[in-house]
């Protein structure tokens, strides 16, 4: 972070009488009291590049439905900032943004259109000039290393090479973070487009956030709090106050603080906030300078909202559709592509407006949140019992870090698990090859085995063992790390994360989580056996205590494949079993263990059965890594057209019995696509008034008449053949002579 | 020598292709624009486009071949209507006849069925001097009776020998669309109550069906028919051998007659909501406890020597195991027999030894 002395803090520079002409004042107020031209001077020095060279990129926050809206920065604000930088003698300043998620619903989202429409000139006032890019055009490789789950992502060139990074947000609530400021406008810095799909439902948000804090660097942070948005609607809804203050800062995290002081709430209230501050926490010291008092009339989400908000966005399809359904949007400035969407929006998006005035709005919100949030938890809980392939991938980063474990650790754990294997291996084993009993501490130990009726050598070959806990049943996701590989390039020493389903699956109706655990791996390679051994040091979600055990291959005497899998497990039961305490109920108790365990390892063999023969055996969906790019198709976007094929389908079916296609349906659920009338030289797409509705002509009602007809008549015949059928199948099972 | 084969994507199809390019033919495999083709990919065939039913895509086709084989069929008791399935199975013999005609070939070898010599309500073996004599025949048989009539006259008219082979259940590898033959693994292994059904019919294996082709293009006297069979099984004996095969209790239960007629209509609902297509249809259901058994004793005088059905259906199982049509889900339930993992092993090395890949 842009820390650059001692003392890191944060101004708040608040106007008490109200003068818009004023904002300008403000502005360079807050520059000065932040200590930001001290700032940039610093950099400016770091660089030793000439000042005329010296590249600084704002990043403003262009999120703005409605022209003039209150949910993205002041251009004024942005371009006065411009003209303080020449005035000082740095003139390249370059206006940067990218593209998201609403690109994909929008008409002109584009970069350099909405700059444009939110009256960005490229000239300032002062006649200073400046450009505006989109981030995502220009990358370069960005510096996230393997056990990040950004590797591999790209960052913008400009940004990576900028001397002088300025994130310039708007001051507003957010329905589902509590409030938006300047953490969450970093998140535009990443370049798919997609940016709800990648950075939201993919990849966690707040760990994606904390993410860029660790690893790219942001020198100065600026809200724009002249003009607020509040309420509980956040910025899904236009709600402007005047607050008539500007918050500046050396360090994103502690100006972000100071803004969520002033709106009156705990900072970590905002989960991707919290995060932050966990990993990385605050300077110290820090100083925030200024009235910290809370904005008078101002509306933060309440934290029922905020809740049943969260719990129905943990809905993926749904929380990509409804986002643009919700959100205010002058139609006119930015039609809807899908004009299935433009008209479920022309209904739904009134509403979250109300959400401040009126009780029966806001209760019914909150009604329908919870319910779509409880649809969805049982949903997914009969997808982890019957449709595992309907769920999605886990994409998680290695979250241990590697420096902490040295190469004796990996190899110790042998010695750790070797006197447990011996002893479980003493007991008998049951009908189905399982030998399980208690440690003292609670713990299970267990062995399973099983021949696969193969040669040895043709099953190493083609299952690799250091794979081994990917191929164990119910895996979702996770993330492996080799760290050391033998003269023949076999990995020897790896970490790696994984992530399970609830175990027993039931446990998923009772809130049982999945099992999340970081382990250290050892491979011992032989001639005629391979051994992987592993123990969990980290469980992120505090789902298991221990999850440790290995893996083994053996040759036996006929050279076929004895696969062997021993464990030490315990997991952290939902609340209702922890009341339960099984204990209590022993019988019960090995019962409902043998047959867990049974099932597991049972399925997990066939898994390697099935990796031998060559198929995949994960189960869920895999994320689309370019889903929303130009030649790629959201889950959104496939999941809009669904629903245009339904409403098709309904359609069709309305009009087969007589309703009239200039009706009201038509009105509702036309799916007719509007063709721009023409594009002017700005690129702005200019639209007709909507002319899809159209009387119907005399010859469409003389071939839509016998429609129902033809169906009754159809219907008549195949109910009539049931019954011959079924009466001639019941013929036969009496004996009596069919011919 | 070079052969033409029509339908080259299907189970039957792949599978001669792969045997004519063993005994080193060259073939020429003529698959529709819109065909799977992943069956042969890898193979070294010569890909040709077109379709039975335009007469014009065949002259192309047939030309410079010395051999045809005409499989391309839709079996399936399922999506068509009758009137479709008779002008593929007709018309699209007799434009396969004509391209033969015209371009000089000898001989043509028709994909009939066992289903055109009838089924008994009694266990009782036909071969081919039977003839269909139950009422109310499926579309699909009816089909295939009408196309071997029409072949075996249209290509007596135009002095083209034609020999037709009639494969019983053909179960095996390659088979990317699931067919019923197939199917009846797939579907006894879905079925969690592991139901079977009174009644029989003769398993084969789709090499053994290969092969009885190409002894049939190389021995066979025209205007015959050749069943080309091998066991003769009651379908609880088919379904206990599936259960021994992939390790799965089973079966559990007879279905009758009215149950098996309601289970199927439940499964065409049902498809009709999923707009995949049933893995049971009421016509299936239709043909429960009847036998089709069948003797392969004719072709075996050409030197057809078929694999016994607990061998094909290993050799299917262990396809249809690593493949699209068990689930993943599925699969994980299965505890395959050291038959099923053998038969695998050898078609990977007969694959590898004739340069393909599986």
């Amino acid at each position: 972070m842009g820390a650059s002395s001692l003392s890191v803090h944060a101004v708040i520079v608040q106007e008490e009488q109200k003068d818009k002409k004023d904002k300008y004042a403000l502005l360079e107020e807050a520059l000065k009291k932040s200590g930001f031209w001290f700032a940039l001077e610093e950099a400016l020095f770091r660089s030793r590049v000439d000042k005329d060279q010296f590249l600084i990129v704002i990043k403003p926050d262009f999120q703005a439905f409605e022209l003039p809206g209150s949910t993205a920065t002041d251009p004024q604000l942005v371009e006065c900032l411009i003209d303080h930088l020449h005035e000082r003698g740095y003139p390249q300043v370059i206006v940067a943004e990218s593209r998201n998620s609403f690109d994909i619903w929008l008409e002109n989202r584009d970069v350099q259109i909405l700059a444009d429409m939110l009256g960005y000139r490229y000239v300032t006032p002062g006649g200073n000039p400046y450009h505006i890019i989109d981030l995502a055009e220009d990358l370069v490789p960005g510096p996230f290393p393997p056990t990040s789950l950004l590797h591999g992502t790209q960052l913008p060139r400009k940004w990576c090479e900028a001397g002088f990074r300025i994130i310039f947000a708007k001051n507003q609530t957010d329905d589902e973070q509590a409030y938006r400021l300047c953490l969450d406008n970093l998140l535009s810095i990443l370049p798919l487009r997609d940016k709800d799909y990648h950075y939201k439902l993919r990849f966690k948000q707040h760990e994606v956030l904390s993410e860029l804090l660790n690893h790219t660097t942001v020198d100065f942070a600026l809200i724009d709090a002249y003009v607020s948005n509040h309420g509980n609607a956040g910025s899904h809804a236009a709600r402007p106050i005047e607050t008539c203050t500007i918050i500046a800062g050396q360090n994103l995290l502690v100006t972000d603080h100071a803004a969520a002081l002033k709106m009156g709430l705990d900072p970590l209230t905002s989960p991707i906030h919290a995060l932050a501050l966990k990993t990385i926490g605050l300077p110290q010291p820090y100083r925030i300078d200024g009235d910290l008092t809370p904005y008078t009339h101002w509306i933060n989400v309440q934290p029922l909202m905020l809740e049943s908000v969260r719990y129905r966005q943990q809905w993926p399809e749904l929380s990509q559709v409804l986002p643009p359904l919700l959100q205010m949007i002058d139609q006119e400035s930015f039609p809807f592509k899908d004009p299935v969407m433009a008209q479920l929006n022309r209904v739904v998006s009134r509403y979250p407006s109300r959400l401040d005035d009126n009780p029966t709005v806001f209760w019914g919100f909150l009604f329908l949140n919870n319910l779509l949030g409880l649809v969805h938890q049982e949903l997914t809980a009969l997808q982890v019992i019957h449709w595992k392939d309907q769920l999605w991938h886990q994409d998680a980063p290695l979250n241990i870090p590697l420096e902490a474990y040295n190469i004796g650790e990996y190899e110790a754990i042998p010695e750790y698990l070797e006197p447990l294997e011996q002893r479980t291996q003493a007991l008998l084993p049951d009908e189905n090859g399982l030998r399980w009993t208690f440690h003292e501490d609670g713990s299970v130990l267990f062995e399973f085995s099983r021949i696969i009726p193969v040669d040895y050598d043709d099953f190493v070959n083609r299952v690799d063992i250091s794979r081994s806990i990917q191929f164990m049943n119910d895996y979702i996701g996770g993330r492996a790390i080799p760290i050391q590989q033998d003269t023949q390039g076999r990995v020897t020493h790896q970490a790696e994360r994984n992530i399970y389903l609830p175990q027993p699956n039931y446990l998923v109706f009772y809130q049982g989580r999945n099992i999340d655990v970081s382990k250290l791996e050892f491979i011992r390679y032989q001639d005629h056996e391979q051994k992987m051994f592993w123990k969990t040091v980290k469980s992120e979600n505090g789902s298991a205590r221990y999850d440790d055990g290995s893996i083994r291959f053996f040759r036996r005497d006929n050279g076929d494949t004895m696969v062997s899998i021993f464990g030490r497990q315990q997991f952290t039961l939902p609340l209702f079993w922890q009341i339960i305490n099984l204990d209590n109920f022993p019988a019960l108790k090995h019962v409902l263990f043998t047959h867990a365990y049974t099932t597991f390892f049972s399925n997990t063999m066939s898994n390697f059965e099935a990796v031998y023969e060559g198929r995949d055996v994960r189960i869920g969906k895999a994320w689309d890594s370019q889903a929303g790019e130009a030649d790629g198709m959201s889950a959104a976007t496939a999941l809009s057209t669904r629903i245009g094929k339904v409403l098709d389908s309904f359609q069709d079916i309305l009009q087969e019995a007589h309703v009239s296609k200039s009706g009201v349906l038509a009105n509702l659920f036309s799916t007719h696509t509007p063709q721009p009338e023409y594009i002017d030289e700005d690129g702005f797409s200019h639209f007709k008034k909507d002319a899809t509705a159209h009387p119907p002509s005399e010859k469409d009602e003389q071939t839509r008449r016998p429609a129902i007809e033809i169906m009754l008549s159809e219907n008549k015949t195949a109910i009539v053949k049931f019954w011959k059928d079924l009466f001639l199948a019941l013929q036969k099972d009496a004996g009596v002579h069919v011919a | 020598m070079n052969a033409l084969v029509t339908g080259a994507n299907g189970l039957i199809g792949t599978n001669l292709v792969r045997e004519l390019l063993g005994a080193g033919y060259g073939v020429r495999a003529l698959v529709r624009p819109t065909s799977d083709i992943r069956g042969l990919e890898n193979l070294p065939v010569e890909l040709v486009q077109g379709d039975v039913l335009n007469a014009e895509s065949l002259r192309g086709a047939t030309h410079g071949c010395d051999l045809a084989f005409h499989t391309a069929t839709v079996f399936s008791y399922w999506g068509m209507s009758p009137s479709s399935l008779e002008q593929l199975a007709v018309d699209g013999t007799i434009n396969v006849i004509e391209a033969a005609y015209r371009a000089g070939i000898r001989r043509v070898v028709l994909t009939s069925s066992s289903v055109v010599f009838g089924s008994s309500t009694r266990p009782s073996v036909r071969n081919e001097t039977s003839h269909l004599d139950e009422q109310d025949s499926a579309p699909y048989i009816l089909a295939k009776a009408l196309q071997e009539r029409a072949a075996l006259e249209y290509a007596a008219k135009v002095g083209v020998e034609l020999v037709a082979v009639c494969p019983t259940m053909t179960v095996g590898p390659f088979g990317y669309r699931l067919g019923p033959s197939n199917g009846i693994i797939v579907s006894y292994l879905r079925d969690e109550l592991r139901t079977t059904y009174p009644g029989g019919c003769n398993i084969v294996s789709v090499a053994d069906v290969a092969k009885g082709h190409r002894l049939a293009a190389e021995k066979g006297l025209p205007n015959e028919r050749y069943i080309l069979g091998s066991e003769n099984l009651k379908w609880r004996n088919i379904h206990q051998t599936i259960s021994e095969l992939c390790g799965v209790p089973g079966p559990h239960w007879e279905a009758n007659h009215t149950l098996s007629f309601l289970a199927a209509t439940g499964h065409e609902l049902a498809s009709r909501v999923t707009g995949t297509p049933p893995l049971v249809t009421r016509t299936q259901a239709e043909m429960v406890g009847r036998y089709y058994w069948y003797d392969h004793t004719k072709a075996a005088a050409l030197g057809y020597r078929p694999a016994p059905a607990r061998q094909a259906l290993a050799e299917a199982i262990s396809w249809l195991s690593a493949g699209p049509h068990i689930s993943r889900q599925l699969r994980a339930g299965l505890r395959l027999s050291r038959e099923v993992f053998q038969a695998g092993k050898a078609r990977e090395r007969k694959t590898a030894v004739a340069g393909v890949t599986t």
